[in-house]
């Protein structure tokens, strides 16, 4: 029989054990990377430091599998029942995401991850049908900038089933710390939301899914998994779901709850050096529509897959840099929703 | 074309792939790379410095059952073939803060013992799976590499087949 116990590298004993990605306020876009694989799953003791600058730009029409127009908006509607369909320019997303995190032994971990973001969203508005070529004219271009705090994670982790402490479950909250709110079509306003402040829609609430935060009380739970699978490669899988269990944008009329989310993200770090770590990441994302009267439920649900390859470098003894690229390889999206055609991350990690 | 600029980067991966069947430097006949124990009492032991001996270099963790389990019969056999001109240095892949739970497995160890600190290990590779142990044999070539090893732990009988003889040959 052969008896063998694959080995938890070292160089994967650095940095975040659990930094899952950073939940954002917006449709089924590319905020998929996952930082912990990308930075090495940790059983040291001590604290550690996480920032992280990530960018999309979501610019791209899509419905379904394929690429779509704002002729196709208009001309063929995701909610035929809805008078007039809206037609979305733009969304330029740049998250700088803090993340601390504590582990008083090998076992046990606590972190608190802090997004702050500025988004960009511009719109030409809603429209009846048919298409016009007017319709999406410059003078129809309405914008906004949600910059500020977004909701925060507190996340514990577990990892002491096993010897190799390769394998941890987590647990947290995503808590309503970011901005939010959202306008219905009466002109109630709910919430603190950000408003358009260009364009013929100035003075109107944005989305309540593009705020800098949902308004929502979250439920995480997670697992994720490391091993050796031959001499410089390490492979990895992690998951987590997260659901709204309270909303504050609860008065009927005026509500909103951010679709369920699950993310599955698998991969291998090529670890033949101390020092520098290519790797690979396929990101998976499957949400859920967004529920109320707030939300573009026929635009909101779909799922969607990235390849990330990327690199971590050490540039001190606890100080680890790394870099990711995300390109889209499948995109399944109800309705019509802007998506990004790339997206980067680009972070720090310290441990002390 | 980000289709395209996905396929690129996984035929640019395939090669690391084909790479990753090596990842060290070990030939059995030819040199073993060299290698320093730094022992739990500071000693540096270099197997530069152990020509004339055979040597046996056993990686093990005190949370590795089977390295458990392999390392009386070791201890005892390098204690028994000491005066052959047998060394074994024990490489521990645990980390400092288990570093008290090394010393009492040392303790009933008739070899020294250090920590090894980053698995990676020039020469030898990324140790990435335990136990695993190599043979130098008395000119410094490497004799048996364990990670061709179909089952790396020791036995009497793997002993005997591969050390043994190394030592009944004279310094």
């Amino acid at each position: 029989m052969r008896r063998k116990i694959d080995v938890l590298s070292r160089t994967l004993a650095v940095l975040l054990p659990l930094s899952p990605m950073v939940a954002h306020a917006c449709a089924t876009c590319g905020c998929t990377l996952s930082t912990d694989a990308a930075t090495g799953y940790s059983a040291q003791e001590g604290w550690r430091v996480n920032l992280e600058y990530a960018w999309l730009d979501q610019d791209e029409l899509r419905h379904g599998n394929g690429s779509a127009s704002p002729r196709d908006i208009i001309d063929r509607p995701a909610d035929p029942s809805a008078d007039a369909s809206e037609i979305e320019r733009d969304t330029y997303n740049r998250y700088i995401n803090l993340a601390v995190s504590w582990h008083p032994n090998a076992d046990w971990s606590f972190s608190l991850l802090a997004p702050f973001l500025r988004r960009d969203h511009t719109t030409y508005g809603e429209f009846e049908a048919p298409f016009q070529p007017s319709y999406v004219s410059a003078q129809n271009v309405s914008g906004a900038r949600v910059s500020g705090m977004g909701d925060v994670k507190l996340l514990v982790g577990y990892q002491g089933f096993l010897p190799t402490r390769n394998f941890g479950v987590i647990a947290g909250v995503k808590l309503p710390t970011g901005r939010y709110g959202g306008g219905n079509e009466d002109g109630t306003i709910t919430g603190d939301p950000v408003l358009f402040n260009s364009g013929p829609l100035r003075g109107e609430a944005l989305d309540a899914s593009l705020q800098a935060g949902t308004g929502s009380t979250d439920a995480i739970v997670g697992a994720y998994w490391y091993q050796p699978v031959s001499q410089n490669f390490d492979a990895f899988a992690n998951g987590q779901f997260q659901a709204a269990v309270s909303h504050r944008m609860d008065i009927p009329g005026v509500d909103f709850r951010p679709g369920n989310q699950f993310s599955l993200n698998v991969g291998l770090r090529y670890e033949a050096h101390a020092d520098w770590v290519p790797q690979l990441q396929l990101n998976l994302l499957r949400k859920s529509a967004d529920q109320g009267a707030l939300a573009d439920r026929a635009d909101s649900a779909g799922t969607v897959a990235y390849l990330s390859p990327g690199l971590s470098v050490s540039l001190h003894r606890n100080l680890q840099a790394y870099g990711f690229v995300q390109v889209p390889l499948y995109s399944h999206l109800e309705g019509y929703q802007l998506f990004p055609r790339w997206a980067a991350t680009l972070g720090l990690s310290m441990a002390f | 074309m980000p289709r395209a600029f996905a396929i690129l980067l996984v035929l640019l991966v395939l090669p690391m792939a084909d790479r990753a069947r090596a990842g060290n430097d070990l030939v059995p006949g030819a040199p073993a790379p060299p290698i320093t124990l730094t022992t739990l009492d500071g000693r540096q032991l270099n197997t530069r410095d152990l020509h004339g001996k055979v040597v046996i270099l056993t990686f093990w963790a005190t949370w590795c059952a089977p390295c458990r389990e392999e390392l009386p019969l070791l201890s005892r056999y390098a204690q028994r073939h000491a005066r052959n001109g047998l060394v074994v240095l024990g490489f521990s892949l645990d980390t400092p803060d288990k570093l008290d739970e090394v010393r009492q497995v040392a303790k009933r160890l008739s070899f020294p013992v250090g920590l090894l600190g980053d698995p990676h290990v020039p020469g030898y590779g990324r140790i990435w799976h335990l136990p695993v142990n190599f043979t130098i044999d008395r000119e410094g070539n490497l004799v048996d590499d364990g990670w061709k090893d179909k089952d790396p732990v020791w036995t009497q009988e793997r002993l005997g087949r591969i050390v043994t003889p190394l030592l009944q040959i004279p310094r």
